[in-house]
């Protein structure tokens, strides 16, 4: 799992890179799990998502306001997201498993509100093997 | 500061239309030698981006408190030709009409002053607050819709608020355009729990005690004294407004390649207000303003029973008035002079208030006469003002003023300079009461994190965009 959380600005930013489309997803999944709640979830329950796009960036972009919405509506945040993923220019789909569970303010910290995934400064690139993805969030 | 950026007079600078290429007209950014020190580059790009945009009427504007958000930048204000100009959600931003608002209660701080302590207690645990917080009023799907097309009515009529209070509501607390069928279901679903709860992040609820009067017929007007104890709020419209902006962005960025849109950035994306799509978002957006104005209208009622219990005094005796509301994200249509012709403008304000002058047709009959209530909260260590719109705000920014001191540190910066220090000590120590959910809340919302609103109000002040009636210092502050 490798995740960055950027705060640089008066908002909050999430960095990634992995080997696959579908490992940089759930990276970005861990990453929103430890801004809304400092991410210790167990994995109680699952939920199913499956999404197209036009390109890896509003596949990524849509996929965390996916999970924006789970946590706005049911308060569930993922602990673990298996992700299967293509970034196919013009054709870019996920089927994601999420893991988790809805949150508790005995057991759970209170983290940041995310509002939403913005395009602003958004990129999914491939380099070095490996694939980088810089979103940030509206809090 | 980039050299092709001017100084035209102590409180403005211009950002020529020669600035970057596609520009329909220049920026005018309102700041002195001090304010001017801290804006950032990016931020004075996204003002430069926003006259990018087709059909743009006059110049577009930055306010003091300008700093970077996505598209448009906090603080921005940018009008568009109803007839051939555009409509974006990047121009109103994704908590749409957050806004603010001040409540005067009939009780001198003084005098109040041994009820503090059971009234903070009391407004921390009575006022829903913080990421997941339960406490607002669940409707089912049938009932959602009223809120979104009568705003700040519908809770009035839900007997949270007095008919008087819509008179002193921005556009009497709801638009007329909204349209509930251009609302996604997963915005209803969104909004469904989160009507009457403050949210979290910079929103808050603030006891205040009013320090300084300095226009005392405008303070009459307002129902404002030195020394009196007053409330103000500040929240949108939760997850709800943060849906539709989420769905219009996408509907737009599709859009903006239909109409051959050029986007000097991607949150910029915009359509023709008059096409479908953009009286589709137009709709939505009139439908989310209105959920915040019954959202703020709820916390209004909340307030008030609160303040009741707290100091076991009568709605009578109490007398807990709406002074003003106001929205600072938003987009509106409205008519302007432009080039001695009177026309229909849609004008963005993201990050800015309305601030119309004294006789404008919109305003309340009993503030007529001294213009629109302005009103700028500041931190919750140092000050908040209320300024009234004026005639050279109408002619300068499309009656538009900033909406608040405008963030100087990023949330990073403030929770490593916060480290190791108990902010709550430090403010409880010069007479602030403060308590926040959430974890990092209090680090990140200090009030090094912002810029000197004093700052912020002396250019609109000195550039005669708005005028200072009201200083009020926070004696409590309940934060999400």
């Amino acid at each position: 799992m490798s995740f960055k959380i950027t705060t640089d600005t008066g908002d909050a930013g999430l960095t990634a890179e992995a080997a696959t489309p579908g490992a940089l997803l759930a990276d970005l999944a861990a990453g929103f799990a430890v801004l809304a709640c400092g991410g210790a979830i167990e994995e109680n329950a699952i939920k199913a998502i499956s999404l197209k796009a036009e390109t890896p960036e509003s596949l990524a972009v849509n996929f965390l306001n996916e999970l924006v919405f789970l946590a706005d509506t049911e308060g569930f945040i993922a602990a673990a997201a298996s992700v299967s993923a293509s970034f196919k220019p013009g054709a870019c789909e996920l089927t994601a498993t999420l893991r988790g569970e809805p949150l508790a303010f005995g057991r759970h910290q209170r983290g940041l509100l995310v509002k939403a995934a913005t395009y602003h400064g958004l990129k999914i690139e491939r380099a070095g093997g490996l694939w980088r993805a810089s979103v940030v969030l509206d809090i | 500061m980039d050299p092709r950026v001017k100084r035209l007079d102590p409180y403005r600078l211009e950002i020529p239309s020669t600035y970057k290429p596609g520009m329909n007209g220049r920026v005018i950014v309102y700041a002195d030698e001090a304010i001017a020190r801290d804006i950032e580059a990016g931020a004075l790009e996204q003002a430069a981006n926003t006259a990018t945009l087709p059909g743009l009427a006059g110049p577009a504007l930055a306010m003091p408190d300008i700093h970077s958000g996505y598209g448009f930048p906090i603080g921005g204000v940018a009008a568009f030709c109803a007839r051939d100009g555009v409509i974006s959600p990047g121009g109103v931003g994704y908590d749409i009409n957050c806004g603010v608002r001040l409540l005067a209660s009939s009780l001198e701080a003084k005098a109040a002053a041994k009820n503090l302590e059971d009234l903070a207690h009391k407004l921390y645990a009575g006022i829903p607050a913080g990421v997941g917080a339960g406490g607002g009023l669940r409707l089912n799907r049938r009932e959602q819709d009223a809120p979104l097309i009568e705003g700040a009515a519908w809770a009035v009529s839900q007997g949270l608020g007095r008919l008087e209070d819509l008179a002193h509501a921005e556009s009497g607390g709801a638009l007329p355009g909204a349209d509930p069928r251009a609302v996604s279901n997963r915005a209803m679903e969104r909004g469904r729990g989160q009507l009457g709860t403050l949210g979290s992040g910079n929103h808050f609820l603030e006891v205040q005690e009013v320090t300084d009067i300095y226009d005392e017929e405008a303070a009459r007007a307002y129902g404002l004294f030195k020394g009196q104890l007053t409330v103000m709020l500040h929240t949108g419209s939760r997850g709800f407004g943060h849906q539709v902006c989420t769905d219009s962005i996408e509907a737009m960025r599709a859009a903006s390649g239909r109409y051959a849109i050029p986007l000097a950035d991607p949150q910029l994306a915009a359509a023709p207000f008059r096409s479908t799509e953009g009286q589709l978002y137009f709709g939505a957006m009139q439908a989310a303003a209105n959920y915040a104005w019954a959202n703020r209208q709820a916390l209004t009622g909340l307030t008030r029973e609160i303040f009741e219990k707290a100091f076991g005094l009568g709605e009578a005796r109490l007398d807990l008035r709406l002074v003003y509301d106001v929205a600072h994200n938003i987009a509106k249509l409205e008519e302007h002079e432009l080039d001695g012709k009177k026309v229909n403008l849609i004008v963005h304000r993201k990050g800015a208030t309305r601030a119309f002058g004294p006789g404008h047709p919109e305003l309340p009959a009993d503030y007529a006469a001294v213009g629109q209530p302005v009103i700028i909260p500041g931190d919750m260590g140092r000050c908040s003002y209320l300024l009234a719109g004026t005639a050279k705000a109408m002619r300068e920014t499309f009656g538009s003023a900033c909406h608040g001191a405008g963030r100087l540190m990023s949330r990073g910066e403030a929770t490593r300079r916060a480290r190791g220090r108990r902010i709550a000590d430090e403010l409880a120590a010069k007479g602030v009461w403060v308590r926040a959910s959430g974890r990092e809340t209090l680090s990140e919302e200090m009030p090094e994190a912002y810029k000197d609103v004093e700052n912020v109000v002396g250019v609109m002040a000195g550039a005669g965009i708005a005028k200072k009636v009201a200083r009020f210092r926070p004696l409590l502050v309940i934060k999400g």
